[in-house]
């Protein structure tokens, strides 16, 4: 089967194109249907910017992104997106449950019709008793529950991710974890995952993708096989795991170094 | 909600309460010296003891003497002139304001022309606008609409910009057009700005209305003040001001009362922290 999203040479720099900033260079990755791959790298090392090409959000200065053999150009129909400031794409004026309808709402589905399948995600997503809050009056992991539940109401078949969990805390981040695989299992979506930790990246990801400070490029591609199939937090303890995370930490301890160095100039 | 209720029992009540005795004592204060007259007697001429004000003020709401002293109904004109003034300046406003804030080419060439004009006391207009549209109220509300409208531009602008980047291109990812975004993001983002410049406009669409009432005219509160300082009847010209007062304050308080009940998700994510 072929890639469902193909990344072929894609280069983007901000600003100026001689004198600009050169967020990524020539970085190609073809992804396969159902596939869940984790970006994982220092910050600052473009994860973002690609995820933000494929969406459509952004125009790569060089290279192409197709999906399903269509090349991007706007935003393309069938994606979601989770950001990792979640209280920003959350409208505070509505409810949690007519922020979770928006999407169908933008797709042009009618109240009546949304109804069931809103209530359906609200349900799936732990979400009961809170149909009438706003979202201000809900915890962080609560608020991205939202978040999420929006974005899976349309049914997008790709799902993208920038740092969903980054600003919840550890105990609502590993909640959350376990949500993604659930809705993976549900719903089959490919899915992109930007994350800048390790352990997280080995956990979720089908394959895990290294990325190289700035200008981004794919340092090395790991194939995890260690939970395909299972779902259960007691891999992260064995020394499999723990092993896989110490190459892609190996791979990217310069990186950071790197990245750290740079900062200071 | 008790405790809400309690939180404001103690300090909305109890600052309220400040306020009131220092305004009190501070009428007190002058009362005392007025009566006796301390100092320059010139000076006691015309500032008046404020309880001699404010029975004329009584007074001429009850049993106005002659229609020129009528102050119910110069406040009613000043007020119905300076809502029409608001109304209308933040209908033509705000559309203006938001199409510079959507539009760059259109934000890059007036926004700068309106920056300008801002600061600038649009009474010098008057002059003008007596002579297009008269010496009745139109050229009044006229004055009056383009101080609102200034100031309505603007903050409507900002209201604009300030729309979250992070919440638009969450829309576009969900497929939202730009009109969709607009009206489901951008209307709602600017609100709290546009809400904000009515508060500012209240009380400048009264200082305007009041001014070319002194200016020129034979009604509203600007004109009972002056009517009464030519003739010298200075606890009448009193009552003019402590009317002025009560119609500014009342429908800035009115408005925030509004603004507290349609904007509740503004100020309880504001006001959190």
């Amino acid at each position: 089967m072929g890639g469902l999203i193909s990344i072929r040479e894609v280069t983007k720099t901000f600003g100026a194109k001689t004198e600009g900033l050169l967020a990524l260079r020539a970085v190609s990755l073809e992804i396969a249907q159902g596939e869940l791959i984790s970006l994982v790298g220092p910050s600052g090392c473009g994860k973002s910017t690609l995820l933000n090409l494929v969406a459509g959000l952004l125009t790569p200065t060089s290279g192409e992104i197709l999906i399903e053999g269509k090349r991007v150009s706007g935003v393309p129909e069938n994606i979601g997106m989770v950001f990792q400031q979640y209280s920003k794409t959350l409208l505070p004026w509505r409810t949690v449950y007519e922020n979770i309808g928006l999407g169908l709402e933008l797709k042009g589905m009618r109240g009546k019709e949304r109804r069931p399948i809103v209530e359906d995600y609200i349900d799936f997503m732990g979400l009961s008793g809170f149909e009438r809050k706003k979202p201000y009056e809900l915890s962080g992991g609560m608020q991205q529950r939202v978040a999420l539940a929006r974005t899976l109401s349309y049914k997008p078949s790709i799902l993208l991710m920038d740092e969903p969990f980054a600003s919840v805390d550890a105990q609502t981040r590993e909640v959350l974890q376990e949500d993604i695989l659930r809705i993976r299992e549900k719903e089959r979506q490919t899915v992109l995952f930007v994350t800048h930790d390790i352990r997280e990246a080995i956990y979720l990801g089908d394959r895990a993708v290294v990325m190289s400070a700035r200008p981004g490029r794919i340092k090395g591609v790991f194939d995890v096989n260690i939970r395909r199939g299972r779902r259960d937090p007691a891999v992260k303890a064995t020394a499999e795991f723990n092993s896989l995370a110490e190459q892609v930490w190996g791979l990217i301890k310069d990186e950071v170094l790197d990245s750290l160095r740079a900062k200071r100039d | 909600m008790g405790r809400r209720l309690r939180v404001f029992l103690r300090w909305g009540l109890e600052g309220r309460l400040w306020t009131f005795s220092l305004i009190f004592a501070f009428c007190f204060l002058w009362e005392i010296l007025a009566r006796l007259q301390v100092g320059s007697f010139f000076f006691w001429d015309f500032m008046v003891p404020p309880s001699k004000s404010l029975a004329t003020f009584y007074s001429l709401l009850t049993q106005p003497p002659y229609q020129e002293y009528d102050i119910l109904y110069h406040s009613g004109t000043t007020l119905w002139r300076a809502g029409v003034a608001l109304m209308g300046g933040v209908l033509v406003a705000v559309p203006v304001g938001f199409a510079l804030g959507w539009w760059r080419a259109l934000d890059a060439v007036f926004t700068p022309l309106f920056e300008f004009l801002r600061p600038t006391p649009s009474l010098i207009f008057f002059p003008i606008l007596i002579l297009l549209f008269g010496t009745g109220s139109v050229s009044k509300i006229m004055a009056s609409l383009i101080a609102v409208s200034f100031v309505m531009v603007i903050n409507s602008l900002y209201g604009v910009k300030s729309t979250d980047s992070v919440l638009i291109n969450s829309l576009r990812t969900m497929g939202a057009s730009n009109a969709d975004i607009l009206r489901k993001a951008v209307l709602y983002s600017a609100l709290p700005h546009i809400a904000s410049g009515i508060r500012v406009s209240i009380g400048a669409s009264i200082l305007v209305i009041v001014s070319t009432e002194m200016i020129q005219g034979k009604e509203g509160l600007g004109f009972v003040i002056y009517f009464a300082l030519d003739r010298l009847q200075f606890d009448h010209m009193w009552s003019g001001i402590l009317a002025t007062l009560l119609v500014g304050a009342g429908a800035v308080y009115l408005w925030q009362y509004v603004e507290k009940k349609v904007l509740k998700w503004h100020f309880e994510t504001t006001a959190r922290a």
